[in-house]
């Protein structure tokens, strides 16, 4: 499963955080990201 | 959604909570919270191993207030009623999520919220997120962190078969819905 963190209201910065396959500053870069994978 | 804290919330909940139990309000209750729970709150890693219920159980009991579960999910429940202005939805939250809908994907929530899942599925309801949503879980009905692998083979099973991706947060949520990138 692909992942986005969203990172618009804060900054998640636990220690054993995995790291995501994308990120997101704001809510249209999730649907940006999306797409993206949809179309390929 | 943004979590907003505020102290003032803090005596407000307990106001209310005490209230749904028959009790007067006590600021000597929310003094003592402060001191000896609320910083648990913000020590790095453990706000998601609070089991809330049984840490108010605790607060209650430190003043002699010995509650059924019937009488601690009352205080729980008027507690987070109180707390309702802090929570605030992203104003983009609707349309993103309709919009991925609209893509074609299966949406979930995953959170490690520590309060009781009928309280953060109300939550959901209140903000027209249920029906915007196809699953939900939370950490403090699984009573696995999802951080964990445990949980994130429970999440693998509700979203199995369906084409999805998933968004840490896509709500917006931060303390009710955010969710790590190991396990969102």
């Amino acid at each position: 499963m692909t992942t986005v963190q969203a990172l618009w209201y804060r900054v998640d910065d636990h220690s054993d955080g995995a790291e995501p396959d994308h990120q997101a500053f704001t809510q249209l870069d999730v649907l940006n990201v999306a797409r993206r994978l949809l179309a390929a | 959604m943004e979590f907003v804290y505020s102290p003032e919330l803090v005596a407000a909940g307990h106001r209310a909570g005490l209230a749904a139990i028959g009790q007067d309000e006590r600021p000597e209750l929310t003094e003592h919270f402060r001191e000896e729970y609320e910083p648990l709150f913000w020590a790095p890693g453990t706000i998601e191993e609070i089991e809330y219920p049984q840490l108010v159980r605790r607060l209650l009991g430190d003043f002699d207030l010995e509650v059924d579960e019937e009488a601690l999910g009352r205080f729980l429940e008027a507690e987070h009623r109180a707390w309702d202005p802090a929570r605030v939805l992203g104003a983009h939250t609707h349309p993103l999520l309709e919009a991925l809908r609209g893509l074609g994907l299966k949406l979930g929530l995953v959170s490690n919220a520590f309060d009781p899942g009928w309280l953060l599925r109300a939550d959901l309801e209140q903000m027209g997120l249920t029906e915007r949503l196809d699953f939900s879980v939370f950490s403090s009905e699984v009573g696995v962190r999802n951080r964990t692998r445990r949980s994130s083979s429970a999440r693998s099973g509700h979203s199995r078969s369906s084409r999805s991706t998933r968004s840490s947060s896509a709500t917006g949520c931060s303390r009710t819905c955010a969710a790590r990138p190991s396990s969102a």
